[in-house]
Parts: structure tokens; sequence; C-alpha cells
């Protein structure tokens, strides 16, 4: 008998699936001015946060470059701080929100969700090639280096790598990454929380889509939708 | 009475894994590019030369530093032949080394935690002294031992901009701690900064020689971290 649908490898998208940044933005401004004993205006929060999240995101895979992003992300922080009121150590503390915040500079509050590391080593263990493919500003080795997590996979796909210069939905980062890992989209099963970029961008190229609902909002979404990573093993 | 240990940070408490070469081959054959390593090693001296900043009380900025910083990675890396994709390897590398962003090779000595933990139950008072050239809080909360700190004072951190010998980079964690020079010891590798400045200023100094290369410098010399519990008697 020929088994149909042979699972050989798992995609995994990275933010809100396998990683998430353990404190908000708030906290952070909070802990890193009380640390210089500068006042914050809090009444301009709602709108500085807003500026800086519409100034910092949404680049284009194809255009962009890593520099001209670094430069334009640099002017956004420094830019809402000062929005905040600070008026003294302006670049330091900017430095210190980029280190603890940015993929650029250290993602200090990057964290992995506890579900990771024991579904990733029980896959390998099992023989599955595993890969990461993710719309993500950088290359994404450096983070998940730190996390302790690169090791684990044949691929780490991002979009605004330049040697991908593509996001999901689009067709050509999943293909690139079935490439790099030698599978077929056959072989393939790719897990991600965002509907239009993961489930409807994996099906388009073949690759079965499982959809992650982390927080019980997207139920009735997908029919292979699971509210935990150690669900995946039962499901290949 | 000791009440308070001061600590240098940098080959203290903390070292790099890897040299920059061993980051740049690691990364180069993620992008299957090859390194010109015959030139290497004087691009390399060019590059430390040109992104050091040298006196704290000058002014700068850490954020325009980093962008400055990028671009010079970028020319080191055109430096030792490569053509392809040197914004990203650029970048890359300095996440693997450099302090201004995740500095991700910098590990701690096995006996930096035991030892910080000792002295903290035993209610021991605890800083870092460290001539560095951002603030150190970002980079030990990643390594998971800021909170064992009472202070962490960075040379130039604009808060401080004094590095040692200079004896204000030493009041000014005596005054965050809270205690007197004589109750104080700091430890260190380096002769000139952590010797000569801690005796500077009336605090004990003990040199941290773990490599064993500064036989007789000093005569309160330790080589591991795990030596100085025996040396501090609990008040």
């Amino acid at each position: 008998m020929i088994v149909k649908n042979m699972i050989k490898a798992v995609f995994f998208d990275f933010y809100y699936t396998l990683g998430v940044w353990g404190q908000s933005l708030k906290p952070r401004v909070q802990e890193v001015t009380a640390r210089y004993g500068v006042e914050i205006d809090w009444e301009r929060y709602a709108a500085a946060r807003e500026n800086l999240y519409s100034d910092a995101s949404g680049s284009d895979p194809t255009t962009h470059t890593l520099l001209g992003t670094m430069e334009k992300i640099v002017e956004s922080y420094y830019e809402f701080v000062r929005e905040l009121g600070v008026q003294e150590y302006v670049g330091q503390i900017t430095w210190e929100l980029l280190q603890s915040e940015h993929s650029l500079f250290a993602a200090s509050a990057a964290t992995l969700y506890d579900d990771v590391v024991p579904t990733l080593a029980h896959l390998r263990d099992a023989g599955f090639k595993l890969a990461i493919v993710s719309n993500w500003d950088t290359p994404l080795d450096p983070l998940t280096e730190r996390l302790g997590i690169a090791d684990y996979f044949d691929a780490i796909t991002a979009s605004h790598d330049e040697r991908v210069k593509s996001a999901k939905p689009d067709p050509h980062i999943f293909n690139y990454t079935l490439a790099k890992v030698g599978v077929s989209a056959e072989e393939t099963v790719h897990v991600g929380d965002t509907y239009e970029a993961d489930i409807v961008g994996a099906r388009n190229v073949g690759i079965r889509p499982i959809l992650i609902d982390r927080d019980g909002t997207q139920t009735g979404r997908w029919h292979e939708t699971i509210q935990s990573l150690s669900e995946l093993p039962e499901l290949l | 009475m000791i009440r308070a240990v001061f600590f240098d940070f940098y080959e203290t408490l903390c070292f790099h894994r890897y040299s920059l070469e061993e980051n740049l081959e690691r990364i180069a054959k993620r992008y299957e590019v090859e390194v010109n390593w015959e030139r290497c090693k004087i691009a390399m001296e060019h590059l430390l030369v040109d992104t050091s900043v040298p006196d704290p009380t000058a002014e700068f900025s850490l954020i325009e530093l980093s962008i400055t910083v990028m671009k010079r990675e970028c020319e080191f890396i055109r430096e030792v032949g490569i053509e392809k994709h040197v914004e990203q390897i650029a970048w890359e590398l300095l996440q693997s080394g450099h302090y201004l962003f995740a500095a991700n090779s910098i590990r701690l000595y096995d006996d930096a935690i035991p030892t910080l933990q000792h002295f903290r139950d035993k209610g021991f008072k605890l800083a870092i002294v460290s001539n560095w050239d951002t603030p150190l809080e970002p980079l030990t909360e990643r390594l998971g031992i800021a909170d064992y700190f009472d202070a962490i004072v960075a040379s130039h951190d604009v808060r401080v901009r004094s590095e040692k010998p200079d004896p204000h980079i030493f009041n000014c964690a005596l005054a965050a701690v809270g205690v007197s020079a004589a109750e104080v010891v700091h430890i260190g590798d380096t002769y000139a900064a952590d010797i000569v400045g801690a005796e500077g200023v009336g605090i004990r100094p003990i040199l941290l020689d773990r490599d064993g290369t500064q036989v007789g410098k000093w005569d309160e010399t330790i080589q591991s971290l795990s030596e100085l519990p025996g040396m501090l008697i609990p008040h």
C-alpha cells in the first residue's frame, strides 16, 4: 500500500507561533526611564506608540535594505522617546529601548513559548526536517541562536533576507524553503497563527497548513487548528 | 569590615566565546561567500581603531554610533573580499560580537554566578565598575545577572563619563551602593585600571589573573572568582 501524504518536514511561522515578546513596550519604557529618573508624559504615550509602530513597520521585502531599515528604525524610536517628553539622556534611553525591543539590536524581550523546545526536540528525534518561514525584517539566525533553537532547523527563512525577498502569502518564500530543506510541498506541513499569511500562503503552494490559535480567538476559521504546539506530533 | 564587592566586567565576569574571525567564518559559510583571510588581520585592526570610543567625556550619541559602526562594518566586509550580501553579513557579525547590538558570543565564566550568589546570600552589596562603551544593564539583563547588583556603572554611560583608573567612576559606584571605600573590595583583571584605580580611592584591590600571566604583579591575586569567598569574612 502506498502511504499518501507521508510527511517529512514541518515548517513553522516565528512570531506568535514559536516566539513572542515576553514584555510589552510600556513596562519596558517604564523600567528604562525609571532607571534614568526621567519623567514620562503618559498622556502622549498612546499616540506616540501608534506613530512608532506605523513608522517602524511595513517595508517592502523586495526593495528593503538592512542599513536603510536600521536608519529608519533608529529615527522612529528616537522620535518616540522625544514625543514622550524625555529631554535628558535621549540617545541612551533610545538605545536601551532598541536593545530590549528590536530585532535589529538585541531583542532582549524575545522569549519562546513553553511548548516550543519540547515540540522541536520531539519532531527532530522522530526524524522530521524542520524550518522557519517567517515574515521578518532581518535574517533570523542571530535571534534563533540567542534563543537556543537555531540548531533544530534545516532552514531558517525570513522574508526580508535579501536571499529571499518575498513575504507570505507569496509562494516564493515557501518554495525557497522547500528547496533548501529538500522536500516537496506534499511532504510538508506549515504551522502558523495568521490565516492570510500562513494558511492561504501554504495552501497555495500545496503545503498542508495547520492554524495555531493560542488564545482561542480564531475558532472555526480552519479545519486543522491547534491551541498548542504540543498537539502537533499526533497530527503527523 | 567589608560590606561590598565591586567587579570589573570584561574578562572578570564574562568573555567572548568566539573571536571576530570565528564569527566571520561561521557567517560567511551560511552565505556561501569566500573570505580573504590574508586581508582580514589588517582590516580588523583598522576596524577596531575606527570604531573605538576613546574618551568617555566626549559628546557622542549611542544611536548615531550604531549607524556609524554598521556602515564601517560594511566597509570591513568589502575589505575582506566579500561582495554579496554585504549589509546582512556585516549586521550578522555585529549581532554576534558587538556590544552595541546583541553581542551573542559573550558568555559568563562558570565561576561568576556561584560567586555572585554566595556574596548576595551573605549580605554583601555588589556592583559592576566597568570601562564599557554603553550602559551595561541591557547586556547584564540578557546574561541573567543584572539582579545581583546594587549598582552597574559603565564608563561611557552619560551619567558617569569617567573611566578607570579615574577616581570618579569608583566614587559614582560607592555613592550608588551607599558604602565607603574602606568597606569595599574591587576585583579586576587589568592592573592599571583596576588595581591602581581602586587603590587610588582607598578601595582594597584584588587582581584576577585567570590565565596566570600576571604573577608577582600584585600581592592579593586570585586565579578564579571561587577563591574570593575565602578572602572575605562576612560581616
